[in-house]
Order: C-alpha cells, then structure tokens, then sequence
C-alpha cells in the first residue's frame, strides 16, 4: 500500500485553512504543554546495541507492570493468556495481514472472523454480531447511530449514570450532531440503575433507546432481566413501538457466568478474551444485535456460503452497504474491523472454551469477593453500594492520598481513584481476575491499611 | 428490454403511472433498473402517508451487487406501498413493470408527470447510455 504524504504547499494550504502557519504551532494548541517534550533525550551519542538496552530495560523494569500486584480495572481487564494465543496470532501470516479489500481470496481470515462471529451470538444470545469493532466506547457510539438509523424521528438517549464514563463520552461525541438530547438514569443506593426512571423514560413518544451497562462501571451486576422486561425489546419492531435498549458490557468475562437478557443491541469490550490491557489498548469492541436489524447495523460481517463447486466457502455479506462501496450513502462509517485482537479473542475462546471461561469468570468473582471481605474489614475503608458486584468494586478509603502511595510504594497498583472520572477523592475501584492469588490479595489488603 | 407506452419514465430509471380514476401516481422501477441491479434481495419503501418531493429518496433497493436509493419521480403522499413485494423482492426482476410496484402516491395532479420522459424517449435515453 502506498502512502500519500502531503508536503510542501499542500501540507502549508491545509494547516493555513485550519488557522496554523506551521505543524510546530499546531502540535502547540492542541497538546498540553506539561505533555510535550522539548530538546533532547538523556541518551549519551553513538553508544552500542547492548548499552541502549540495559539502559531502556531499567527504565522498563521502573514500571509496575506485575499483573499479580494491579488491581486496575474500569474498562482494561488482565486474565490470563494461554501461551498459544501469542503463538499463534504472531504468526506472519496473521500479524502482518491487512483487512482484505478483495476478501473472497483470504478464506483464512474470513473464517476465523465467522468464527469470531459466531463465538460472540453464542455468548450473547443474539441472532448476529459483526466481525469486531475499534474498542467498547466506539461499539457503544455505534449503538446509538444506529437506534438512530432505526427509528429517525426519535431523539432522546437515556444513558445510565453507571455506563462507563468514556463510553458514554465517545457515545455523546459521534451522536450528538444528530440533534440528539441525552438523559441520564440515575444509580440507586444499591449502585444499579433506577428501574422507576428507566420505565417513566419509556413512556416518552420521543424516547429512542435506553442504554444501560452490566456489570456497570461500579462493577455491580445490573438486573438486566427487569430492566429487560420493563423495555421489552423483543417488541420493538422497526419504528413503532417504544425506545430500544442497548445494553453495553465492558467485562466480556461475566458474560460467562451471568445469562444475557434480551436486548435490541448488545456491545462493548472482548479485550478481557485473549488480549492484553497493555496500558490502554489496541482494545477490541463487539456488536451484536436482532437479525430484523441486521441492514442496520454497523461494520463487517462475514457469511458461509457454497463455492463454484459446492464447497463450504465464506464471503463478505452485505457489504453492499459499507463504505467503500455505498461511499456517503453507507450504513456507517467504519469500513473495517479489529482483525489482529479479534484473532485472539477467537483463538482464546477456541483454547478456553465455555467451562474455561467460566472457570476464569468464576475464580475473578471469588476473589473479587474475598477481596471485599478483607477490606471492608479493614479500619477506614467503607463499601459504597449494597447490590451484588461480579470482579470489581467500590470502596471508601479514609485518606487515600497517602495509602495509595503507600502501596505504590510497596510495589502494588491498588486500583484506579474515581476522582479521574468525576467521583469523590476517597474513592477507589479495584478489579480482580484468576491472575490474583489469596497471597496477592492478603498483600493489598495490608498495604491499604495505611497505618505503616 | 422492454419500455412499454403510456409510462412515464425519469433518469433515475424509475417509471410512473397515472391513474385518473383515483387520482393517484403508482411508481416502480424500470426492466433496465432491474436488469442492471441484477438479483434483487431487499427493499426498503416508506412509511404510508409520508409526503415525497420530486427527486426525494423515497427509499431502498438492495441486490446482490450493490445498494441503491430510489428517487421519487414527482411530489405527493404516500398512500399505499407494495407490502408482497417488500416480502418477495425478487418479484423486481420478474415482472417490473406490473407485479413489481413500489408504491402508490396522491398527487395534485397530473400535470407533475410533464416533465418526465415518454417512453420512446427513455428508450433513446438507455440507448445512450450505452
């Protein structure tokens, strides 16, 4: 593929049509300047291979990267990996493939995206799911064009205030040229959402969808089979009747242990299957939804079909209607999937298979659990919500400024503070996975206790 | 090909009818149309009472090449679309011109069909497409 660098007049045309007179004042507006480094690296001239190693590995070594002592979470999970899903997904044939613009002669990758597909209506319950999207956020922002799509003189979104606070960002930011109006359902004091809200909002003539996330962000477990009920997706029919529901998961791992109920659109995050959180990304989102949705819905899918000769072959289905071909016109813009992270994803669950996920989902809430045990256990540290959690939890922590550093200190990532989205300075969310060991745990229970 | 008389024919390749009786324009697309499209697979037609503009996307035809809008040929409002067709797409390809209809449209009246192409014309018009 040939890259079209833009240079010279053309590249100072573009940058003086947006307001800039050079690529240095651009870079200036838009990156904060606590963010930018100026003048030059601390690497001594001309040292050898070996000598920049060492140097760059001590640097590395600085990170606490121990996947055993990071209880992070919100979003990014760390399961662990079988050893074949990095073997084979490096492989050159799948690492270095690009997405096959003249597909039918790539079985190979077409297959293994049916398969993905296919992994992902099984989990899910749902009649299709596309070939993978960029990450949960953009998945979710899908969702919401694609209400949109379905049901073009509506134009209210209400998104519970337990959705993750970047998906419902992304969400707001790709809809809201649609002449959107979005309300929020508030958390009940168990830490779900109001069911009350949920069901006045469905009253509305203009309500357009309902988009609730479970496990929510808070990490408790929604009770998606009321809220289910109370929407009743399986009634909507195109245009008609009331709001659709979205229901967006970021954990794909809980989907192993808890029965989806019935929505209209289901997406989010599989990142927990087979890749790494690898400190914020490449993520891989999914999107499933109702086959009478299927022209809908956005991004690749992937059918079987019979070759020439009446063999079992895979073809690109419906992408009539994506951009390369219907250009403006497409059903949406992403034109493309996540092929490399939904290769793992498809190859962990081929490894896994449906009693390993659960193992790990079942191991991650019972640590998850013994965790809350400990801490709640422990002087100055609170739960905040009552309902039930499946890996991940909120806590109030007396003084946390000083007892998060002081388990940094101690080698250990005890979570991330909610003050980074929003929620008070002495809370702390902490995610727990099969990776964690009694021990691992027993440690962060201690380093929390803030008392050395 | 065929380009029967007494239609009335756009560039987008649709085809109207009048009906005097009932004041209304029955719309659909031409035997060109679905001779280009090929194996027609999906239809996407208007909700009933819908008021269309001249050239207005009204909606979709789908086949297995491509995906393709369908441009209303004069103004008016829905009042009936062709429900068995939207079941059976197919029926496009076998019988355009009859069977195939995409919907039915009131109209002021028939003087919104001057400006369209006669038949003969629209045969000259394909020809020249070629």
């Amino acid at each position: 593929m040939r890259y079209i660098p833009n240079g010279g007049q053309i590249a100072k045309d573009m940058l003086k049509r947006i307001g800039f007179n050079s690529f240095a004042e651009l870079f200036d507006t838009q990156i904060p300047q606590t963010a930018q480094f100026k003048g030059d690296l601390r690497i001594k001239e001309g040292i050898s291979e070996l000598e920049i190693r060492r140097l760059m590995g001590g640097l590395a070594n600085k990170n606490l990267s121990n996947p055993s002592k990071n209880f992070c979470g919100a979003g990014l999970y760390f399961h662990y990996i079988p050893s074949i899903v990095d073997n084979l997904s490096t492989r050159a044939e799948f690492l270095t493939s690009y997405t096959p613009y003249q597909p039918e002669i790539s079985q190979g990758t077409l297959r293994y995206i049916f398969e993905f597909q296919s992994f992902l209506t099984s989990i899910t319950k749902m009649d299709v799911a596309n070939a993978s999207m960029y990450d949960g956020s953009t998945a979710f922002a899908e969702a919401i064009l694609m209400a949109k799509r379905i049901m073009p003189k509506r134009r209210k979104v209400a998104i519970a205030a337990s959705l993750h606070p970047e998906y419902r960002q992304v969400g707001v930011t790709s809809s809201e040229q649609f002449g959107l109006e979005y309300v929020t359902i508030p958390t009940t004091v168990g830490g779900g959402v109001d069911l009350n809200a949920i069901e006045q909002f469905t009253k509305d003539p203009e309500a357009l969808a309902i988009c609730v996330q479970s496990p929510n962000f808070f990490g408790i477990v929604e009770d998606v089979k009321n809220i289910s009920r109370i929407v009743n997706p399986s009634d909507s029919s195109i245009g008609t009747d009331g709001p659709l529901l979205i229901v967006t998961v970021a954990e794909a791992m809980s989907l192993a242990l808890y029965e989806p109920a019935p929505a209209d659109i289901m997406c989010g995050e599989v990142q927990s299957f087979g890749n790494y959180p690898a400190f914020g990304g490449p993520a891989v989102g999914f999107f499933a939804t109702k086959e009478k949705f299927v022209r809908n819905m956005p991004g690749r899918i992937v059918g079987q079909t019979l070759d020439g000769q009446g063999k079992t072959s895979f073809c690109l289905t419906l992408s009539t209607r994506e951009q390369h071909i219907r250009r403006d016109k497409a059903t949406s813009n992403i034109c493309t999937n996540q092929g490399w992270c939904a290769l793992r994803s498809t190859i962990y669950l081929a490894t896994m298979g449906t009693k390993g996920i659960r193992e790990a989902a079942e191991q991650s809430y019972s640590n998850a659990h013994y965790a809350f045990e400990l801490l709640t256990k422990t002087p100055g540290i609170r739960r905040v919500h009552t309902d039930d959690f499946f890996n991940e939890f909120v806590v109030e922590v007396n003084d946390l400024d000083r007892r998060f550093q002081a388990a940094l200190n101690s080698g250990l990532i005890p979570g991330v503070r909610l003050s980074k989205f929003g929620g008070s300075r002495n809370e702390l969310l902490l995610a727990f996975t099969e990776v964690h060991s009694r021990s691992d745990i027993e440690s962060l229970a201690l380093a929390l206790r803030g008392s050395n | 090909m065929e380009f029967p008389s007494g239609l009335y024919y756009t560039k987008d390749h649709e085809w109207a009818k009048w009906d005097e009786k009932t004041g209304t324009v029955t719309v659909g697309i031409t035997d060109h149309a679905q001779d280009s499209l090929g194996d027609i697979v999906y239809l996407e037609l208007p909700q009933k009472g819908r008021s269309l503009k001249t050239h207005e996307t009204f909606g979709v035809v789908e086949s297995i090449k491509a995906v393709s809008d369908l441009y209303s040929p004069v103004s008016g409002e829905v009042v009936e679309t062709n429900a068995k067709a939207a079941e059976d797409p197919s029926v496009l390809n076998r019988a355009a011109y009859t069977d195939g209809w995409l919907m039915r449209l009131k109209v002021a009246d028939s003087a919104a069909l001057s400006g369209l192409m006669s038949s003969k014309d629209y045969e000259i018009y394909v020809a020249s497409l070629k």
